[in-house]
């Protein structure tokens, strides 16, 4: 059973944030903060419920600009947008595998990001697509790429009267596709043991652009920058991809725990990398996605 | 014999009142002026209590009760009394009740649960068997200060709980004349039930005559109440179990849970009753768990396959407190060499007692243990013969007027035509032991067989009371948890009577008026239960023999009973159907028609010697079947997929066939997360993954296993229409038949479930 907490659920952002900044606990789906709650885990005195706020509801789409994604927008609204399986697919791969049709109908994507979990299904697609994150506060807004967004497990950037407002997510190149691999013991109401994201656009076979992003393979979500920048340019054809595969583990920093141990989690890395890097250059070569 | 509603496919009785969401289950218990419940419970695994500090909890407004170990000192257990109501000298597992709370509101009871100020000293932990087993730490220091009501062989100064033996032959001599000796172990993980409803009950005590009544969601309410009269010191007749719909079973509501905490607040609150439920946390943490186990077996063989002697260890890690280990060792160990005929066989079994949460019954009773441990010990023997794992099990399984390891003459037995239609049904003939799949999957096919036996001796009583309507109400106190006895009881009392199945209905369970059934567990009902409502439906006939030829003014002897007719021998006018018994008139103001049926295993029983267990007749009723399994594994990451599942079973009777589907269906996707997900994570007596996203049982998206099931109807001589059960058999060979496909695939020898990628990945075998 729930413990008693008082509850405040405004409809202005900066009252929002104000909210925040006294000590209220964020809830948006509720799908991560109720859960500890009930666990015992977490005890706040007070929750500020943000649902009330309309224009953290909103996600759309411009050509020049690309998404803009209201923090509130459900995993569930993400995964039936049609324009994100056509342009963002890894993001619609990462926000479909989220628990259960009724956690992603209320889980947000704002929630998901602001959790700081390592093992976030929509951060990693997120990160090869090079978001922003939009952050207000009592003092205005800035934005933050959401690759320095993440300082630690569960932790962020966020000040303590900062709100995760607008996720910014630029267009795709015309000539990239993009992929997600989870990797769970089940195959549903599971958490990435691992994830391997992957951005990639080609100019014929010459990697033009290549992002990589890894769920649950460190203390936070991360790219694999080394590997990236060595690949930038390369015709793919002259690289092997058990390489590709062991040059982005080596970048990863899995720990060992009862859930998995650090050695299987960088030999599984190696090869859902490769699994993910295939996959992408399969849906560029075909044109879609 | 023509038969009109016995083993034909019908409607569960229940299944309309519970998916509408009518019936009534534990939690959905509320009485006028109840008070609400809460546990403080040990955050150590391992710690003498020092001091407990209930002062603030006392000063909570709308805390009506606070009591502490100190105030109930008595210790109960149905075979070893061990186990404190709620811990006073020291916790011996996280979450060990040390006080408990009863407030006006759930809110208040949890926070003063809170408020109480415990100081701990800690205790070296015992986490493991092999940690239990040096005895450096002892968690009962004194075995013999504890009263011992049944069947429990504890060792003074050692962690071991409970023993056991099994004799047959000379073991040694029997490795001797083997061509060849192979050794192995296989490991079990620790499983939760996870019934949908967790642990519950709500108790009141009456303030003049001191009965005390619970509403629990019990699988044994005749079994509880005994312990709880002993437990609470009142006289039998003074507890007063009210049944309520059990929202999942499988064991874990066979002993006493929730039931002796309701029952001690509610001694403090004046007649107000209290309600108490388990949060999934507490459920995962301190209910009751399948025990971990590892198993020891030496074999020796022929060089043609031919089983000489086997030699198998078991080791459970029960627990903290020993509960219902004894009799998983014994159920056990009468299965533990497998349904083969072998010369030499000794058995010994270790109940251990460690810092964890208790391990006890849960469906197979640790026959689905020793199954994964005695087939993956076939499998090896196999290979190292060159010989097809089913033609080595064929060649060695018991089959009619074979002599079993226990020294029984072996009677409808169809092992055999189990394993031959489970292989059939995944196609075992056409396959080669492993292939590789088109997509670069390793495919392996692997099987396994058991037997499991039903707990004997045990009597089960019903009374059956016809209606003046004509309609009929049965008095049977077997519980509902699934499994389909409130409808497959009513089939068998409709054939008998030739009543509809839909004017008879199922009286709820009430120990103040239910008559006395031993237990529902061991896949016991349909067998025991149905062969007393056919006793008693042969008084109810009788009763209406008697008042028709009152009625037609003829002798008794002229009158007969046949399809729902009673009528008057050769004369077609004197005839009442049961339909129009109403109508008829014979039943106005004339004594009730009650019939009455007690079976009992008792006189069929032969007692196992204590320390061979050879017996004639050890059990009234042996379950066999067999499964054979398709999986694929992924090289590149571990990944498994159960693809397809033959199983065969034999059943004696199917007397509701689509009920006896159902239990095999619902086994298999609960195997196939024994086999590959489920495993409670203890480190250093603490319980890491106790929720439900870390502790994984399959999904629906992780069920779509293919399954074809075959019901091998071998009817039992002394079974109803000739059943058996087959409550408990489909979860018997499931991980066993997994594990072994597995290492088919992957040419391994994984020897532990759940398998986990990284198993496979890493060849990690122990």
């Amino acid at each position: 059973m729930l413990p008693q907490f008082e509850l405040y659920r405004p409809t202005n952002l900066l009252e929002a944030c104000r909210l925040k900044a006294q000590g209220a606990v964020v809830v948006a789906g509720g799908t991560d903060v109720y859960v500890a709650m009930h666990g015992g885990k977490l005890r706040p005195q007070a929750l500020v419920d943000i649902k009330g706020i309309a224009d953290m509801q909103e996600a759309t789409y411009d050509q020049n600009s690309g998404l803009t994604i209201g923090a509130l927008t459900t995993h569930r609204t993400i995964e039936e947008w049609e324009l994100v399986k056509q342009k963002y697919y890894a993001l619609f791969e990462g926000c479909s595998q989220v628990g259960s049709v009724q956690i992603r109908q209320r889980g947000t994507i704002g929630g998901n990001i602001c959790n700081g979990a390592p093992s976030a299904d929509s951060v990693g697609p997120l990160l090869v697509f090079g978001a922003e994150c939009l952050v207000v506060g009592e003092k205005g807004q800035r934005k933050v790429p959401l690759a320095g967004f993440f300082t630690g497990p569960k932790k962020t950037i966020l000040a303590d009267d900062e709100l995760l407002y607008k996720i910014l997510v630029p267009p795709p190149a015309p000539n990239s596709a993009s992929a997600y691999i989870k990797y769970t013991r089940r195959r549903a109401m599971d958490l990435a043991l691992l994830g391997v994201s992957i951005y990639l656009a080609l100019d014929k076979s010459r990697i033009e652009e290549l992002r990589i992003a890894f769920a649950t393979a460190a203390p936070t979500p991360m790219r694999a920058y080394q590997t990236e920048a060595k690949l930038r340019g390369k015709d793919y054809r002259s690289i092997s991809l058990a390489d590709i595969g062991k040059m982005a583990a080596a970048e990863a920093n899995p720990r060992s725990s009862w859930r998995a141990s650090r050695e299987f989690r960088l030999r599984l890395l190696e090869q859902l990398v490769q699994q993910a890097f295939t996959t992408a250059l399969q849906r560029a070569e075909g044109g879609d996605l | 014999m023509d038969l009109k509603v016995v083993g034909k496919p019908v409607a569960r009785k229940d299944a309309i009142e519970k998916v509408t969401g009518q019936t009534k289950f534990g939690a959905d218990i509320d009485l006028p002026g109840q008070l609400y419940g809460a546990v403080c419970r040990s955050t150590y695994p391992h710690a003498t209590i020092k001091n407990v500090n209930t002062e603030m909890a006392l000063k909570l407004p709308g805390v009506r009760a606070v009591i502490t170990g100190k105030d109930y000192t008595k210790l109960y257990g149905q075979f070893i009394e061990d186990q404190p109501v709620i811990a006073f000298d020291k916790v011996r597992y996280q979450g060990e009740p040390v006080a408990l709370v009863a407030a006006e509101d759930l809110l208040t009871a949890q926070e003063a649960a809170r408020l109480i100020e415990i100081e701990y000293e800690p205790l070296p932990v015992v986490n493991s068997i092999d940690e239990a087993l040096t005895n450096e730490t002892l968690l009962h220091e004194d075995w013999s200060k504890y009263n011992i009501p049944g069947a429990c062989h504890p060792v003074q100064n050692t962690n071991i709980g409970d023993t056991f033996t099994l004799r047959k032959g000379d073991i040694e001599q029997g490795f001797k004349e083997s061509d060849l000796v192979v050794e192995n172990k296989f490991s079990c993980s620790m499983l939760q039930h996870t019934t949908i409803e967790t642990h519950t009950a709500t108790a009141y005590v009456n303030q003049i005559t001191g009965e005390i009544t619970v509403y629990t969601p019990a699988q044994s309410p005749f079994t509880i109440r005994p312990v709880l009269a002993k437990a609470f010191n009142v006289p039998l007749e003074k507890i007063r179990i009210i049944c309520t719909a059990i929202g999942g079973g499988f064991g874990s509501k066979y002993e006493v849970r929730a039931e002796p905490l309701a029952i001690a607040l509610a001694l403090f609150t004046n007649g107000r009753p209290v309600k108490l439920q388990f949060s999934r946390e507490e459920e995962f943490m301190a209910s009751v768990a399948r025990a971990p186990a590892q198993i020891h077996l030496k074999t020796g063989v022929k060089k043609d396959g031919t089983l000489v002697a086997q030699q198998v260890k078991i080791y459970w890690d029960t627990g903290a407190y020993v509960t219902t280990g004894p009799r998983v060792n014994y159920n056990a160990g009468f299965a533990a060499c497998g349904p083969y005929k072998i010369p030499h066989a000794w058995v010994d079994g270790y109940c251990l007692v460690t810092n964890k949460s208790l391990g006890t019954a849960y469906r197979g009773f640790g026959v689905p243990e020793v199954a994964c441990a005695h087939e993956f010990q076939m499998d090896c023997i196999a290979k190292e013969l060159g010989l097809d794992p089913l033609e080595l099990r064929l060649k060695n399984v018991l089959e009619e007027g074979d002599i079993s390891v226990t020294g029984e003459v072996m009677q409808s037995i169809a092992v055999k035509e189990c394993l031959e239609e489970a292989a059939k049904n995944i196609g075992w003939y056409d396959k080669p032991l492993n292939w590789t799949t088109q997509d670069g999957k390793l495919a392996g096919k692997g099987i396994a067989c058991f037997c499991k036996l039903t707990g004997t001796p045990s009597t089960t009583s019903t009374v059956l009371k016809l209606n003046e309507n004509g309609s009929l109400t049965i008095q049977y106190s077997g519980r509902e948890m699934g499994q389909g006895v409130t409808t497959v009881i009513p089939q068998m009392a409709a054939e008998a009577l030739g009543i509809s199945l839909d004017k008879i209905h199922m009286a709820p369970v009430d120990t103040a008026y239910s008559p006395y059934d031993k237990t529902t567990t061991s896949s016991r009902s349909t067998f025991h239960g149905g062969n007393a409502v056919l006793m008693a439906a042969e008084q109810i006939k009788e009763q209406l023999l008697d008042l028709a030829a009152k009625y037609f003014q003829v002798s008794p002897s002229q009158m007969e009973y046949v399809d729902g007719v009673i009528r008057c021998k050769g004369e077609p006018t004197k005839a009442i159907h049961i339909e129009d018994i109403e109508a008829s008139g014979i039943l106005k103001e004339q004594p009730p028609v009650i019939g009455n049926g007690t079976y009992s295993t008792l006189n069929l029983y032969y007692k196992p010697d204590p320390l061979t267990r050879q017996s004639k007749r050890p059990t009234v009723m042996w379950m066999f079947g067999a499964q054979a399994a398709i999986t694929e594994v992924d090289p590149a990451t571990g990944c498994i997929k159960l693809k397809t599942i033959g199983a065969a079973h034999d059943v004696g009777y199917a007397i509701n066939p689509v009920g006896c589907l159902q239990q095999i269906e619902g086994p298999i996707i609960m195997g196939l997360g024994h086999a590959l997900l489920e495993e409670m994570i203890y480190e250093n007596g603490i319980l890491r993954n106790g929720n439900m996203v870390d502790y994984k049982v399959p999904t629906f998206q992780d069920s779509d296993v293919e399954m074809k099931i075959t019901l091998v109807e071998k009817q039992h001589p002394e079974g109803p229409f000739g059943a058996k059960g087959i409550g408990e058999p489909g979860i018997c060979p499931v991980a066993a038949a997994i594990v072994n496909s597995v290492n088919a695939a992957c040419e391994a020898n994984l020897n532990s479930i759940p398998i986990k990628p990284e198993h496979v990945l890493f060849r990690k075998e122990d």
